[in-house]
């Protein structure tokens, strides 16, 4: 109940500073909401879970006792190759000597920090486009939407192959494409949304008062739309996961991280699949948890949103 | 190309440019796209010796007249100023190539200790590949010797990757006693004394620090269902499953009553056009369709179909074909198919049967009752032998006489459809599927007809599939251009009762050219600290898990090849201490962040290193520095 | 009926539109992007006057516009060129490749569609069951593994160890050949198995979500009270409640068999299927751009027919979408 009771008087204070505070406001109060989530015992579940990646990641260096790429030797000076989960080696060594748990560790990083940044950037711009193609209508509409069409007819993993191979491959490349194939969708379902928001009295209302447009498509519109988006962040965090995670496997990824993707690529490419068991199991199962806590989470918060679902 | 990009000064704006990119250039063109401000004020860049002009003035969208490798090039031809840094090491590795990658991430670390700093970037096979052939690869170029027979000799890797004027030598390496001891044993038809020429050649090119042998491997090491098969042949460079090198195929026996052989492959032939198929049909192909001559398992040149040679001078050889051949449709093989076969390769083909054949001048019957033909030259030929009987096949004639025509593909034999190759060779060309399978059916009739009826191959794309299906017994044998087993992979495979493994002598290699006509690489003194920087060790040892051979001389033909040079200076050892020594006493220092900084412009001694690029006594004939 | 037709034919020019545009970018990607594709294809023993001359064979000395214009011409008819490798036309190459790429997924989407419907619908229905929890509970733990990783655990375990199934592959070697010839041999069905299943595993979450999901809100709207006030038996309002429930999925259909033809990819390569995915990937390596440029374009094709299907069906569907 503390939380609730700071993130209010913290309200009280933003409010009065003005408008973009008054933003600033509702994302809180969103952020507020989520609290609602605990009575899902799933959410429960999924939040513990991410609360551990996200934990393991801000700590890595201090969990992982190797390097991404560090080989472990033995006291004798030879490589510890493919060897079982020692005391030495909680999770094994790859084929190359590395640790498998320091690897798994540095890819949460990753993980990590594709979700976020694809899954924000692409519902930034995704709600940009949905706001202004659905309040402003007319040619805007026309031209935003038509490039929505065309993005949704792009084939996101033979596309981004073939952009990776042109170019270099690299994280950053990679949580570009994520973010251009993930915002078409945002875009359509806020546009939608607008379009019956901006009918409604409070937005008369504002215009009544003189309310310049941008006014109230950022204070009076985008504060409800926001749930929505933020339920897009959530599901483009497992989105842009799962695709790294399918370009690295198959050899798009980048050579220069660590990722859980490119972990079980290499252990595909060396074919150790079928015997180093503590080489394949940890990046699959993690890459599948993380996806899985995502996923509990956006499901108990769409029930939140749609009371519906709720019902009965 | 029309426009010229040597006139000094000359300045030409973006709309002028694409005016003429629209009218004169595809892609070669389109290249330059990034890079038109450089170009408008192009300093000249110029060759110590004119001779090699041609090859950098020859080809549109290559060197002088690429616009990205002028910029790139010139920025590194020019002067460094007091105190300038040496700049980062760009090397670019290609994707399918982790040991490398994990080799370079180590040797990134120990430069870091020496002041050098790399730029490792990872890059598809395929654009790897326009890279460096266009020379856009940066300062060091990294490549594995792949072995073909044709590449047995000497030549191959002499000639296109250190020769002057060759555009495959891909740091511009301008050696100009080199290129000479090149040029003479090209022409030396005298076995042994070409390879005392050849064994100079090495010398030289391991003298003055050009390529940089990182690691001599890895090594070939097989797995194959020895439960059913005995009696296979091991080559020398080849390994035992190779279609470069078939014995195995031909000689096998079964030991089960099992007639059916599989092999399996990553990925099978993109065409069946023997003429236009580059690695996977030129050695299917040439199970085929029979090739002049073919090396034993010892690479020794033996007869194929073709039963004998004589040499009559330095340009001139008759060859007698064998009696008693036939095509797999029933027809005899006669003089006037080998006669047409030269004939066709030659009038046509512009890729590698033209590398072949462009040297010669005629071909004409002698004796038909005994099938002799006679080949004659245009200039002393040295690479008959191991060469030019090693890459031409026998057509058809009455099959491919009126083939350009009837087909309609002008002068191109490229373009040709060939779904059901005909040929005379071992294999018949049996039931193909496009990536799923292919049946080579044994020709009985054949001089060395195999044992076994049939062999499939089965595309599998994924080094796991393969291994599992070698467990489960679903192949016989993996086809090693697709992969050599690692020795954590053998073990694992050893587990399964019905398998054997073998380790075959090999004569692979693993090396970077660095970009000796750039700074910092033309300074004699500097490449000499980097290759005492070089862990070949580490490359050796963990990425190859111990299968291969540290490297004992900068040359590419290594301990094991007929034409290793045992005399050649030992390879620098690893040693840092000793490459910062080496930096130092060449008047290298290092800024507060430790990289290394260039020695001063009015150091005498570096300036003339800088001109001269080759170690003493040697001459520089490539491009200049900039004034 | 006029306002329909107006709507389809204002689907079908913006349809179009969006075509080009891809067109556009994909030129662009091919053209300008890599430099020279000449450089890989030739071979380093080429002379440079064999250089000149492919140039001219694949038009890349022509000047830019013509290029473009002959390549929307040729990717409008379907004309793909030859394959810089295969020594094929590309349409042809192309043809094999959709067939075989169909053959691996259309029965996994029918399996899935069909059975994720009713388990889907039950679960909605019986809402709070064990039955429901588990549904749920399974479909987001199978929707969360990644396919490649299932695949290879499945691989691992039935072919590999147990060794029931082939571990790849559409049929044994020397196998049935031809379309109708296959799909009828058991040697087909049985390779199909391992894929099929790991397919089936991940489609049929969406389904089954998703038919709970609009069961829940049919459930909770009015109509059935006055359907139940009506005092039709329980088994027909289950009926009708499905029936309403349906109609997002219909559209959900058509953009997961979009979605799913440009994503097995990873599958194919796995169990060694000669699919488009695989093919791409293929030509990508060797730098075969007329090859992977249709078969990018194929993929998009597919997408865009199977969206512009699902809005068309939509309006059928739903009586309550007009078209103005």
């Amino acid at each position: 109940m503390t939380d609730i009771r700071a993130v209010r008087t913290d309200l009280s204070r933003i409010r009065r500073r003005g408008p973009l505070a008054r933003l600033g406001e509702a994302v809180l109060r969103n952020l507020a909401n989520l609290k609602v989530l605990l009575r899902y015992p799933s959410a429960m579940v999924g939040l513990a879970l991410m609360t551990v990646f996200i934990f393991v990641a801000v700590f890595a260096p201090l969990i992982a006792p190797y390097g991404p790429f560090e080989v472990t030797y033995t006291a004798e000076r030879a490589v510890i190759r493919l060897s079982a989960p020692t005391t030495n080696n909680l999770f094994g060594t790859t084929n190359q000597g590395m640790d498998v748990f320091s690897q798994l560790v540095w890819g949460s990083r990753v993980a990590l920090m594709v979700g976020l940044l694809s899954a924000l950037g692409s519902v930034l711009l995704g709600t940009l486009i949905g706001l202004f193609s659905g309040y402003f209508g007319g040619w805007i509409d026309e031209v935003l939407m038509r490039a929505t069409d065309v993005a949704f007819g792009i084939p996101f993993l033979p596309f981004a192959m073939v952009v990776i191979s042109i170019a270099q491959p690299s994280l950053g490349l990679v949580i570009l494409l994520v973010i251009f194939f993930l915002w078409r969708t945002t875009a359509r379902v806020i546009r939608s949304q607008v379009l019956s928001l901006k009918t409604r009295p409070f937005v008369w209302a504002a215009k009544a008062a003189g309310a310049g447009h941008m006014k109230i498509l950022f204070l009076h519109i985008a504060p409800n739309v926001l749930p929505l988006s933020f339920l897009y962040v959530a599901i483009g965090v497992q989105t842009g996961v799962m695709l790294e995670a399918a370009l690295s496997f198959l050899g798009f990824g980048d050579p220069h991280v660590q990722s859980w993707g490119i972990m079980l690529n290499a252990a595909f490419q060396a074919g150790a699949m079928r015997t180093a068991w503590w080489w394949v199991l940890p990046p699959g199962l993690a890459l599948s948890a993380f996806v899985l806590s995502v996923f509990m989470i956006t499901r108990a918060y769409e029930e939140l949103l749609n009371p519906r679902l709720r019902s009965i | 190309m029309t426009h010229d990009t040597d006139g000094p000064g000359r300045t030409i704006d973006r709309r002028t440019l694409l005016m003429l990119m629209a009218a004169t250039g595809g892609g070669a063109a389109m290249s330059g796209l990034g890079s038109f401000p450089a170009f408008a004020q192009d300093p000249t860049i110029e060759l110590e010796n004119p001779k090699y002009n041609r090859l950098y003035n020859e080809i549109s969208g290559y060197y002088f007249k690429d616009p990205v490798w002028v910029k790139e090039t010139a920025t590194r031809l020019t002067w460094p100023k007091a105190g300038e840094k040496v700049p980062e090491i760009g090397v670019i590795i290609p994707t399918n190539q982790p040991d490398i990658l994990d080799a370079f991430r180590k040797f990134a670390t120990d430069g870091e200790q020496i002041g050098i700093k790399y730029n490792i970037q990872q890059m598809s096979p395929a654009r790897w590949l326009e890279t460096i052939n266009k020379h856009h690869h940066g300062d060091i170029e990294v490549h594995p010797s792949i072995l073909r027979p044709e590449r047995v000799d000497p030549a191959e890797w002499l000639v296109s990757r250190a020769y002057g004027p060759d555009r495959r030598n891909y740091g511009e390496w301008v050696n100009e006693q080199y290129d000479a001891l090149i040029e003479a044993q090209t022409k030396e038809s005298d076995h042994e004394k070409r390879l005392k020429i050849v064994k100079d050649a090495q010398k030289v090119l391991a003298e003055d620090l050009y390529i940089n042998q990182l690691g001599w491997g890895p090594s070939i090491i097989e797995a194959y269902n020895a439960a059913d098969w005995e009696g296979v042949v091991k080559g020398r460079g080849f390994g035992l499953a190779s279609f470069n090198l078939f014995h195995t195929y031909t000689r096998m026996k079964s030991k089960t009553g099992k007639k059916s052989a599989r092999v399996g492959m990553s990925a099978l032939l993109e065409t069946t056009n023997i003429i236009a198929a580059s690695n996977n049909m030129r050695s299917v192909g040439r199970m085929i369709y029979d090739r002049f001559a073919y090396f034993d398992e010892n690479l020794k040149v033996i007869p194929w179909a073709i039963e004998s040679w004589q040499r009559v001078d330095e340009r001139t050889w008759d060859m007698k074909l064998r009696g008693g051949m036939e095509f797999h449709d029933g027809k005899p093989v006669t003089v006037h198919d080998l006669q047409f076969s030269l004939d066709f390769l030659r009038k046509y083909e512009r890729g590698i049967f033209w590398t072949a054949n462009r040297f010669l001048e005629s071909n004409e019957i002698v004796d038909e009752s005994k099938g002799v033909v006679r080949v004659r030259f245009k200039e002393p030929y040295g690479q008959f032998e191991t060469y030019f009987l090693q890459l031409n096949v026998i057509l058809p004639r009455h099959i491919w006489q009126n083939i350009m025509a009837e087909q309609n593909v002008g002068d191109d034999p490229r373009r040709l459809r060939i779904e059901q190759p005909i040929g005379s060779g071992p294999f018949r060309f049996g039931r193909h599927r496009k990536d799923t399978e292919l049946q080579l059916i044994a020709n009985k009739k054949h001089f060395a007809a195999p044992n076994i009826d049939e062999l499939w191959v089965v595309v599998t794309p994924t080094l796991d599939g393969l291994l599992g299906r070698m467990e489960s017994q679903e192949l016989d044998f993996i086809e090693n251009s697709s992969i050599f087993l690692t020795p954590s992979q053998a073990k694992q495979l050893e587990r399964a009762k019905h398998v054997k493994i073998e380790r075959t002598e090999d004569i692979n290699w693993y090396h970077g050219v660095v970009r000796i006509s750039w700074m910092p690489w033309r300074d004699y003194e500097f490449r000499r600290a980097w290759h005492h920087a070089t862990d070949r060790e580490f490359l050796v040892k963990v990425p190859w898990e111990g299968a291969g051979r540290v490297p004992l001389a900068n040359t590419f033909l290594v301990e094991g090849s007929p034409w290793y040079n045992p005399n050649l200076p030992p390879i620098p050892k690893f040693d840092l201490k000793l490459a910062r020594e080496i930096l130092k006493e060449a008047g290298y220092s290092w800024a507060s962040d430790g990289r290394l900084v260039y020695p001063s412009p009015d150091d005498s001694k570096f300036r003339q290193r800088i001109v001269k690029v080759c170690k003493e006594g040697y001459t520089w004939g490539g491009l200049k520095m900039l004034a | 009926m006029q306002g329909f037709r107006r709507y389809v034919i204002r689907r079908l020019m913006l349809l179009v539109f969006v075509i080009w545009c891809i067109l556009t970018i994909m030129f662009g990607l091919f053209q300008l992007l890599p430099g020279d594709p000449t450089s890989i294809f030739i071979d380093s023993n080429f002379s440079p006057d064999m250089i000149e001359r492919q140039k001219d064979l694949w038009g890349l000395n022509d000047p830019i516009w013509l290029q473009y214009l002959r390549y929307i011409r040729n990717m409008a008819l379907f004309d793909f060129g030859q394959s810089f490798f295969q020594i094929a036309p590309v349409s042809e190459i192309m043809a094999d490749k959709v067939k075989n790429t169909a053959l691996m997924i259309v029965p996994a989407l029918v399996i899935s569609i069909v059975l994720g419907t009713i388990i889907g619908a039950i679960a909605g229905w019986r809402r709070g069951s064990k039955f429901e929890q588990s549904t749920v509970a399974t479909s987001l733990f199978l929707h969360s593994a990644p396919s490649f990783f299932v695949g290879i655990l499945v691989l691992m375990v039935f072919s590999y160890q147990l060794r029931w199934l082939p571990p790849g592959g559409m049929v044994s070697l020397g196998g049935p050949d031809g379309f109708w010839e296959m799909i009828v041999a058991r040697d087909y069905w049985v390779h199909l198995i391992l894929p099929g299943l790991v397919l089936v595993s991940r489609e049929i979450t969406g389904p089954i979500l998703l038919l709970r999901s609009s069961m829940l809100e049919v459930k909770g709207s009015d109509f059935l009270d006055i359907l139940r006030a009506k005092g039709l038996p329980e088994r027909q309002i289950v009926t009708h409640a499905t029936r309403n429930a349906l109609l997002p999925l219909v559209t959900y259909i058509a953009v997961m068999t979009g979605l799913l033809f440009q994503g097995q990819v990873l599958l194919e390569i796995i169990f060694a299927w000669p699919g488009i995915g695989r093919e791409l990937v293929q030509a990508l390596n060797d730098l075969d751009y007329p090859v992977a440029q249709a078969a990018l374009y194929v993929m998009a094709l597919v997408t865009l027919a199977l969206n512009f299907i699902a809005d068309l069906l939509y309006g059928v569907i739903d009586p309550r979408v007009t078209y103005e």
